[in-house]
């Protein structure tokens, strides 16, 4: 079946994480969301896709090619203005032209298991057009379903304003390709095209019920992460890995190539340590905490639900906690990322100018690439440091 | 407790064969296998495990055949072995069979049997069956009347099919108080424990009669009773469900599936035909003594419509589970028996309408299954039509029960007050507005359920409790978490729980409240103090009820506002996503629970 992947988003509200990278292009130990969903269609057959790329897509395109190291046959389609969903879906009109179903996948979810499989099998059964739905606890972001016994879906209500408990799309369908004609009919206004399209050819529902994550906010990569993590059942060492005594491990630790581990450190896994890392002396690693290639955590830093991006020095005696920290980015001695709150409550991310309640009642900092903070500095719970910020030493006494 | 299946056909029967058997697998899930008959040689493939772990080892519909027969176990004598697995084969391997029920006399026959030199391989009440077809062979040199001979040998009850060599294009079945039934093709024969064995090929179905048994061949068949000998005419049934029914279409399990169908099957017992309902009602007018009775949630249906026809006529009525009928019944002339089963072959409710029966009483049933046992047994059947139940907890098929109870109370209330007829009305239009209530909670209350059950899936000890109908659903609740989280349930009356078990209370126990409506004043205030009476002793306590948001709950299930003589509905169907979701949550094996069976046919 042809597919559509659309990959071209800005990922307004992910920044600082995403001013750098599309959102599929964030990596997840040491694997890109996109990359992850590349692997689901080669699974269920699927080698020929085209990707729509529009923000930074070059690094799409450097990472993946066209496909020949993946065993798939990848083309691009180039969104040049990022105006909306409608407008990506139609550059492939053309391509799909002779065939009657194409699959359409949107790129910043982040799901374990595969999706694409659960929604091909519905489509056999129904030979109707097809959507995959999940249950979510922020209905309110989402288009909401109502649907009949048979699965027919009878009604979608976009981001209602109040959440409920609907199933909600999830972001992979199987459309007919009449679909192109009823989007330019509803001028490329991708939800209404949605709606037309159940009314006139029907749409069925297909029931996703494992791990869903939308990558909508910073914080939602900790959760994608977690994800990941907590289906690991036992600790992969690879045996270029070097560590003295007294380096202590417990649970699903993965610890990559070449990896340098000081005595006295603790890592309480799940974990992932990427390759080509160093870390030193009496440092405490602590659950769902991952790390990319290439970083050097000094003596005594403790680690807890954090994503390094790669190529990061943490320096020594920091703490980094329900924290993201982007791509080459450096933080100084003794920093400390304050990730609660006195009293407990769930805590406000300002995103883009506006508060965002985050609903977790421990988040850290979300930190973009090639930020350098100086030693002795303290972060806000919940604060976002711009990529390529400079934050000078902070001094008691100077 | 096990599923059948047999075809003859003038094509390879082979796919179909372990596609019917698929379709069959709910029945039973320990081990299964099938038998064709090859050039003159009986091939048997067989192991333990799921019927798709089976075929990938064994390859079960790989041979090419004109015929052959299929078992799926759910172990009863015997342990969960290869050699235990059906098709069993004779001893000089000139019969295999598959067989469904108990033989209760197989110690005697099998020391019989191994006198004359048969030796057994499996510790099968089953393995009796087909050494006697073959001893009885022996003897007669006749297929048909080494079956008859069998036949008379056997006690217990049974469901069995064979084929022999010395007959290579015919199946031979029987059965005598476990189901089975033929589907008739054009080109096939089909045989089964229920119609979703065949029903993907053939819509013309007969229910063989205890003591008859047939002989398919590919053009057709013959029923003959086995006492008499003489041919039995019978009328083919047509079904209209369509295969579709019982596939799972986009859902995730057949217990989603089967929730999601709530309305549509409220919606059918509403249109089901007003004289069947007035029938069932007017048998109940005449008796002088009435019982409601079922196993399981069926048992509880009862117990929910029990409170529902008080309502309904002011009268009381009894409900008793059907194993303990013989204990404690009292039946003569002028008893009714109701019985209510989804599958119309439970063994205890077919049983206690046969003690009953034997007593003179008079017995009616709410059933589920086309052409099953009890549908042609009772005096008055109402075939609730909610079409096939795949997953082994039954959701559906136990709401639209007890919605065809609360017509039949709505008819007799009305012959015994006239007067009232307004507010009857009233009722039956109320129960029209079912479906699209539970609708909404199924749109929009769904993803709150889950969340919900996602934080209280860790407690592994519940109390469900309610007051008057309430504590009703509340059983229905209990059980259905029971028997599909394996976490441990029970209910009891808001009340009766001050009585002792509250002594269970910390932070460790759980409760789930079904809160009557506040219009209900007494009933709710009441059980609103049994919440606080839990809460004060540090227990966590879940709410399903129809608002406003009340803080003393930890957690809560707020339901759509409707008319109060419908709200035990609402939350039986949120009981039912509340057990689905606690139960997706532990990855717990969902359309079929360990150890549990669709329709137990054993004692």
């Amino acid at each position: 079946m042809k597919t559509l992947i659309l990959a071209a988003g800005v990922g307004r509200n992910l920044r600082p994480l995403t001013s750098t990278r599309p959102k599929s292009m964030i990596k997840l130990c040491n694997k890109t969301i996109l990359h992850h969903l590349l692997d689901m269609l080669k699974e269920v057959g699927i080698s020929d896709v085209e990707i729509v790329i529009g923000h930074e897509g070059r690094k799409i395109l450097d990472y993946f090619r066209y496909g020949q190291d993946f065993g798939m046959d990848i083309n691009y389609l180039n969104q040049k203005e990022p105006t909306n969903i409608g407008d990506a879906v139609m550059l492939a009109r053309d391509k799909f032209a002779d065939s009657n179903y194409f699959l359409l996948v949107y790129s910043d979810i982040f799901i374990r298991k595969n999706i694409i499989k659960n929604t091909l099998t519905s489509f056999r059964s129904a030979q109707k057009p097809v959507a995959a739905v999940c249950l979510t606890s922020s209905t309110s972001l989402f288009g909401n379903i109502y649907m009949a016994s048979d699965m027919q879906i009878t009604r979608i209500v976009e981001k209602p304003e109040k959440s409920l408990g609907n199933y909600v799309l999830a972001g992979a369908y199987i459309l007919p390709t009449e679909f192109f004609d009823i989007l330019e009919s509803e001028n490329r206004d991708i939800e209404k095209a949605y709606s037309r399209l159940l009314k006139d050819k029907g749409l069925y529902a297909s029931i996703w019920e494992e791990d869903w994550v939308h990558l909508g906010y910073p914080w939602d990569i900790l959760t994608a992460n977690q994800i990941i993590m907590n289906s690991w059942k036992e600790a992969r060492i690879h045996r270029s890995v070097s560590m003295d005594g007294h380096v202590r491990i417990e649970g699903p630790v993965r610890i990559d190539k070449n990896v340098r581990i000081e005595s006295g450190t603790t890592i309480k896994g799940p974990c992932y340590i990427g390759a080509d890392s160093y870390i030193g002396n009496n440092v405490l690693i602590r659950q769902n905490s991952s790390i990319g290639e290439g970083s050097v955590v000094g003596f005594g830093v403790e680690m807890k639900n954090s994503v390094l991006f790669g190529q990061n020095r943490i320096g020594r005696l920091s703490f980094v906690g329900d924290s993201v920290v982007g791509e080459h980015t450096v933080i100084g001695s003794g920093v400390m990322t304050v990730n609660t709150t006195l009293d407990g409550s769930p805590i406000g991310v300002n995103i883009n100018g506006k508060e965002i309640n985050s609903s977790f009642e421990k988040l850290g900092s979300f930190i973009g690439d090639r930020v350098e903070i100086g030693a002795g500095n303290t972060l806000r719970f919940g604060s976002i440091v711009p990529s390529g910020t400079k934050i000078k030493e902070h001094f008691s006494i100077s | 407790m096990c599923g059948i299946s047999g075809i003859v056909s003038y094509k390879n029967v082979s796919k179909r064969l372990v596609k019917s058997l698929s379709n069959l697998e709910y029945r039973g899930y320990d081990s299964c296998g099938v038998a064709y008959l090859r050039n003159g040689q009986i091939e048997i493939r067989k192991d333990i495990g799921t019927i798709s772990e089976v075929e990938a080892r064994e390859r079960l519909s790989d041979p090419v055949s004109c015929i052959g027969i299929a078992h799926t176990r759910w172990a009863t004598h015997g342990g969960v072995t290869k050699a235990n697995a059906h098709p069993h084969l004779s001893y000089h391997q000139n019969f295999v069979i598959i067989h469904n029920g108990i033989i209760s006399n197989f110690r005697e026959l099998r020391e019989e049997l191994s006198k004359q030199g048969y030796e057994f391989k499996s510790d099968t009440d089953s393995e009796i069956v087909a050494q006697l077809l073959e001893y009885h062979y022996e003897q007669t040199k006749d297929v048909e009347q080494a079956l008859v001979d069998t036949i008379h040998r056997l006690e217990g009850s049974y469901a069995f099919a064979t084929i022999t060599p010395y007959d290579p294009e015919r199946i031979y079945c029987t059965r005598h108080e476990s189901p089975l039934l033929i589907g008739v093709g054009p080109d096939s024969q089909y045989i089964g424990s229920d119609l979703n064995a065949f029903i993907e090929y053939t819509k013309n179905l007969i229910t063989l009669s205890d003591g008859e048994y047939a002989i398919l061949d590919k053009d057709g068949y013959v029923i003959k009773n086995a006492m008499t000998g003489r041919e039995a005419q019978r009328e083919i049934t047509h079904i209209s469900w369509d295969a579709e029914i019982s596939k799972k279409g986009g859902y995730p399990h057949f217990m989603l599936k089967e929730i999601h169908e709530e309305p549509q099957v409220v919606h059918t017992v509403m249109q089901l035909e007003s004289e069947k309902i007035a029938k069932l009602a007017e048998m109940i007018n005449e008796a002088k003594r009435v019982y409601l009775t079922g196993m399981g949630t069926a048992y509880y249906v009862t117990v929910i419509a029990q409170y529902y026809l008080a309502q309904l006529t002011g009268k009381f009525y009894n409900t008793l589970c059907a194993d303990e009928f013989e204990n404690v019944g009292e039946f003569d002339e002028d008893t009714l028996v109701i019985a209510v089963s989804q599958s119309g072959e439970t063994y205890d409710t077919l049983s206690a309408l046969r003690c009953a029966k034997n007593r003179g009483a008079k017995t009616a049933a709410v059933v589920n299954m086309l052409g099953s046992t009890m549908s042609h047994d009772v005096d008055h059947v109402i075939m609730q039509g909610s079409g096939s139940e795949i997953c082994v907890l039954s959701t559906k098929a136990a709401l639209a029960q007890v919605v065809a109870l609360i017509r039949t109370g709505i008819e007799l209330g009305s012959h015994f007050s006239p007067d009232q007829a307004e507010e009857f009305d009233q009722r039956r239009r109320e129960i029209l507005q079912t479906p699209q209530y539970i609708q909404q909670i199924l749109d929009e209350l769904s993803g709150i359920i889950r969340l919900i059950a996602n934080k209280i899936y860790h407690i592994t000890n519940w109390l469900f409790l309610g007051r008057g109908i309430y504590y009703a659903v509340s059983l229905e609740g209990a059980l259905k978490l029971k028997e599909v989280t394996y976490h441990h349930a029970e209910s009891m009356t808001g009340g009766f729980m001050k009585h002792g078990t509250i002594s269970l209370i910390d932070s460790q126990m759980g409760s789930v409240f079904f809160v009557p409506p506040e219009t209900e004043k007494k009933l709710h205030t009441d059980t609103m103090s049994n919440v606080e009476e839990i809460k004060a002793r540090g227990g966590f306590v879940l709410g399903v009820h129809s608002g406003p948001f009340n803080p003393l709950f930890d957690q809560q299930i707020i339901l759509p506002d409707a008319p109060p003589f419908i709200m035990p509905l609402l939350h039986i169907a949120a009981s039912h996503l509340l057990a689905y979701f606690v139960a997706v949550k532990l990855r717990r094996n969902i359309d079929k629970p360990r150890s549990l069976a669709k329709s137990v046919t054993v004692p």
